[in-house]
């Protein structure tokens, strides 16, 4: 069993994020240079801050199924009752945990069943009939860690076709917490620029298809490397040790070197430490060749969603054959990299996207151009 | 599809209220880093004390979280008193990991699934298919429910505030020798049913291959 492995294909996607309601628009608004935040009040007490808001009135859950069911109608070959569903979320359902004990301090209105991150997983298997569903949980990674399990699921021919579901709603705790930290932006976000000073909260869905069958339009998923950086809760490793790992653990899985990467989709929060980090780390590994894009500048950091999220972003430029700007880019930490500040029209054959999260886990994904056979 | 994972050790813990002795002085010599330490995280530390293997991949699974820390700031908020940074760092799902890693100095592979019910299952499928891939694993679920209003949300009936188990496995192609039957265990969390009759099982056969076949 250890020696059978498929190639695995991100066959069709679907997204939800400020910057649009289906991954066309998201694309859309990046390459335009336009941020999606907004000012939100109501999380932080008599305080309004740049958040990055789904442009929609209908319930996140609500929104979740809509977007599986966008995705099931690309992919319909995809047979819900033999596709394993993995949901990738750093909150799952803790909003409607919030809602109600705000309204009266009582936690008996409140099940676990509801407030738990499992929720979405459950939800979505028994309105749509997956196979079989399984839920991870590992802060801003949480999508990320999904992917790189579906790949597994589908490299070792255990599935066929995999489902995965990024989603995670702005919840006033998050929006709180992170404030508290001292790494949520009254600004709007500047990754990667000197003057960066923290992070815009957001919400996000994003839900992929991905298999082992080659598909007219889609990306090739080839190398995920996974580290953890063994140094902080929540400051990463000062040298970048775990972000080089998974970065050199995903070109190794891909069969590929770092010149062949032609742009990277920077985890780039807007937060000091991260940015500062990550361009050394990429850097070292990548030199200057690279195009390195932070597309939080335009839909926030979507959380447990992002990793998703930025996959399928790396998929619409690989296809389109276009790089997003970086966005609110004036002065670069790292003069040495490539940060675009216009759209890009460029043979994109090769995609790094990056998630790293609390705690210090790091995850890498390189996707590829499919060619005809 | 099947794969059969192996137990090569085994560790449990629980206790009806929070567990007296977690050997976090010994096992965390960070006086700092120890009182920074959450329920859920000390489960896991102690366990993977027991198994003796630190610097492997790792999966671990709870159900509810920090719950401790995630009211702490649902509290905070409703009171208007500011969110502890303290809390809500330590309030997502994947704390123990983070812990497990920086205490056990692990820069490999460590995930968290959290399916409520379902993670024990979860954890023993990820550990299978993650099996394929690194020669051992060890699988932990914990879940430490310990917290001031737990009677307000505990409505099945758990009495054990907090349990954890750990296997060190490894993938075989040998025949299992443990069927697992869907045990109830009354008066603890659903969330670890499954580990704690694989425990059962590894218990009594001793000294004898204990082999078990994972649903995929």
């Amino acid at each position: 069993m250890k020696n059978q492995k498929s190639r695995v294909y991100l066959n069709a996607f679907s997204c939800a994020c400020a910057a649009g309601m289906s991954i066309e628009k998201i694309f859309e608004t990046l390459l335009s240079g336009e941020s999606a935040i907004g000012q939100q009040s109501g999380y932080i007490d008599n305080v309004s801050m740049p958040l990055g808001k789904i442009p929609s009135d209908v319930d996140f859950f609500e929104t979740i199924h809509a977007n599986v069911e966008i995705l099931l109608s690309k992919v319909p070959w995809f047979d819900p009752r033999e596709t394993m569903l993995l949901v990738g979320s750093s909150v799952g359902g803790m909003c409607r945990a919030e809602e109600k004990f705000f309204a009266d301090g009582d936690l008996q209105n409140i099940t676990v069943e509801e407030m738990s991150i499992r929720s979405i997983a459950s939800e979505v298997q028994e309105r749509f009939g997956f196979k079989s569903a399984l839920s991870f949980s590992t802060a801003c990674t949480s999508s990320s860690v999904a992917i790189d399990f579906a790949v597994d699921l589908i490299a070792h021919g255990l599935y066929k076709t995999v489902v995965v579901v990024g989603a995670d709603e702005l919840s006033r705790s998050a929006v709180n917490g992170f404030d508290r930290l001292g790494i949520a932006s009254r600004e709007n976000t500047r990754p990667f620029d000197i003057e960066r000073n923290g992070i815009n909260v957001a919400e996000g869905i994003a839900v992929l298809a991905l298999s082992s069958v080659k598909t007219a339009e889609c990306v090739e998923i080839m190398g995920c490397g996974v580290s953890s950086d063994a140094y902080n809760i929540t400051h990463p490793h000062p040298e970048g040790e775990g972000a080089r790992a998974a970065m050199r653990e995903a070109l190794a899985k891909a069969g590929l070197d770092g010149s062949q990467i032609d742009y990277i989709n920077a985890h780039g929060t807007g937060t000091v430490a991260n940015d500062e980090i990550e361009s050394v780390a990429i850097e070292t590994i990548f030199g200057k060749k690279p195009f390195v894009v932070s597309t939080k500048a335009v839909t926030g950091h979507t959380l447990g969603a992002c990793g998703a999220l930025e996959v399928a972003i790396s998929a619409m430029s690989i296809l389109h054959r276009t790089i997003p700007p970086c966005v609110n880019l004036k002065s670069p930490v790292n003069v040495s990299l490539s940060h675009p500040l216009k759209a890009v029209k460029a043979e994109v054959n090769y995609v790094l996207s990056n998630a790293f999260g609390f705690g210090g886990g790091n995850v890498s994904i390189v996707l590829g151009r499919t060619h005809a056979d | 599809m099947q794969i059969n994972l192996e137990i090569v050790q085994y560790a449990h813990i629980e206790d009806a209220q929070k567990i007296a002795n977690l050997n976090e002085k010994s096992i965390v010599t960070d006086m700092m880093l120890r009182r920074r330490l959450t329920r859920n995280a000390r489960i896991a530390l102690y366990l993977t004390d027991q198994i003796g293997s630190w610097d492997i991949p790792i999966v671990i699974g709870n159900a509810y979280g920090e719950v401790n820390e995630t009211f702490e700031i649902l509290r905070a908020i409703a009171t208007g008193e500011t969110v502890s940074p303290t809390a809500f760092q330590n309030s997502v799902h994947n704390t123990p990991a983070s812990y497990l890693s920086i205490v056990g100095k692990n820069k490999g592979y460590i995930t968290t699934v959290s399916d409520l019910y379902e993670t024990a299952r979860s954890v023993l499928r990820v550990g299978a298919v993650k099996s394929l891939t690194y020669e051992k694993l060890l699988l932990i679920v914990s879940d430490s429910i310990d917290f001031e209003r737990v009677d307000e949300l505990n409505r099945c009936g758990v009495n054990i505030m907090e349990c954890g188990v750990a296997f060190l496995v490894r993938q075989t192609e040998k025949q299992a020798t443990i069927t697992l039957t869907q045990k109830s265990y009354p008066g603890y969390s659903p969330s670890v049913w499954p580990m704690l009759e694989l425990f059962e099982h590894a218990m009594e056969l001793g000294e004898e291959e204990k082999i078990i076949a994972i649903e995929i």
